[in-house]
């Protein structure tokens, strides 16, 4: 077991409870929700397009396969090196063949049909059926 | 407050009226500027409001912390629509009128699939090391790159580290397909209704907006603290609620 799987028990459990007091927490939560109607009075609020734009549009492009490809050279798996060598370099090109992909959620839905105590074990599904955008369901 | 137009009403949610005293509907808590939560009535259905200078503009922090910790309080004790963030009234009689008069089909609506039930958002993510290393391990091509790029310092867009990238986002959302399924088929039996809520980093598995009756919040915390301990080596869940039901607005959900 990790010491970050220690750290983020709470109250004893291994389900987090976070409290949302953060404001990006509390964007997440209610912005763009709840029930339009006619008759209000439209004010202005301000800051909330840059924070929205921040928290829910990620285009995987070269930069986010960087962050990837950053995030796994992090890694120390062969204990040697490697965690000095991200003396931040700045000047990041966007310019390249961007593949878009999307960056939402994806899942296929798994026909199981045990309910899944058993299989909650240790889900490593490599080769997951479908990369279809999952819409249904939603 | 001054009564010269300068003044409006902030509405929060809209709850049912019917059988209570008013005083009892409303949470003992400071609304938007700290001023006094009230309930504007029509029939069976009460708006609560507070009455704002509608000249500040909204937006601050507080602003939407008070929006949410009063919408939360009222979703704990009563079925609430909540309105959307920033939504500011004339007067009271358009709250009566644009609101409860004119909406009341499609309050009643949200009322009626709600009814007895709060939201809880539930969010699945990858404990990243763990995931990548595993990513990097199971799959020859993708460790090779690794190997090839470490010397690489970060933010450079070698085209070796740009097709690591891309082949460890794959598989990870390979990965996110299969983990994304098993624990939405382990929950959603637990649930009336659920929407998938668009979100996306490295680590990000799945993030689900629950419809839980309240009598089933006991059983759905057990479950998945039961998954939480069996996925906890790989896997964080984390469970934020109960919240009134903002993603159940909307009949299907948003495209």
């Amino acid at each position: 077991m990790s010491s970050q799987a220690l750290e983020r028990r709470n109250s004893g459990g291994y389900l987090g409870r976070p409290t949302p007091s953060g404001l990006a927490d509390v964007i997440d939560i209610i912005l763009d929700k709840g029930l339009v109607i006619d008759a209000y009075i439209r004010v202005s609020l301000v800051g909330i397009e840059l924070l929205t734009i921040d928290l829910r549009i990620v285009i995987a492009s070269v930069d986010t396969y960087l962050r990837f490809a950053e995030a796994t050279n992090r890694l120390d798996l062969y204990e040697h090196g490697g965690k000095d060598l991200g003396e931040a370099i700045g000047d990041l090109q966007q310019g390249g063949a961007a593949k878009k992909v999307s960056g939402a959620v994806q899942g296929a839905k798994k026909a199981l049909t045990s309910g899944g105590d058993d299989d909650e074990e240790r889900p490593r599904p490599r080769k997951a059926a479908s990369r279809r955008r999952q819409q249904e369901d939603a | 407050m001054p009564e010269d137009g300068s003044t409006g009403w902030y509405v929060y949610g809209v709850v049912r009226a019917r059988d209570r005293p008013l005083a009892e509907l409303l949470p003992s808590l400071a609304g938007m500027d700290g001023g006094p939560l009230e309930a504007v009535t029509d029939d069976d259905l009460a708006a609560v409001v507070t009455e704002v200078i509608i000249e500040r503009p909204r937006g601050r922090r507080r602003d939407l912390i008070s929006h949410s910790e009063v919408l939360n309080a009222l979703a704990r004790e009563h079925d609430v629509v909540p309105l959307l963030f920033g939504t500011v009234v004339a007067d009271r009689e358009s709250i009566v009128t644009g609101l409860l008069a004119d909406r009341r089909p499609i309050v009643a609506d949200v009322l009626a699939r709600t009814a007895g039930a709060v939201q809880f958002n539930l969010r699945a993510s990858y404990v990243q090391d763990t995931v990548l290393a595993d990513v990097v391990r199971g799959n020859p091509v993708i460790r090779d790159l690794h190997e090839r790029t470490r010397g690489i310092p970060e933010g450079t867009p070698h085209p070796d580290a740009v097709r690591l990238g891309q082949l460890v986002s794959e598989a990870l959302t390979l990965q996110r397909h299969g983990d994304s399924g098993l624990l939405m088929d382990a929950v959603l039996p637990l649930v009336r209704d659920s929407r998938v809520r668009e979100r996306a980093d490295v680590a990000h598995v799945v993030d689900l907006a629950l419809l839980v009756d309240r009598d089933s919040v006991a059983m759905l915390e057990s479950h998945l603290e039961g998954i939480a301990e069996d996925v906890h080596d790989r896997m964080r869940l984390n469970l934020i609620g109960p919240l009134a039901p903002y993603d159940f607005v909307q009949e299907e959900a948003w495209a």
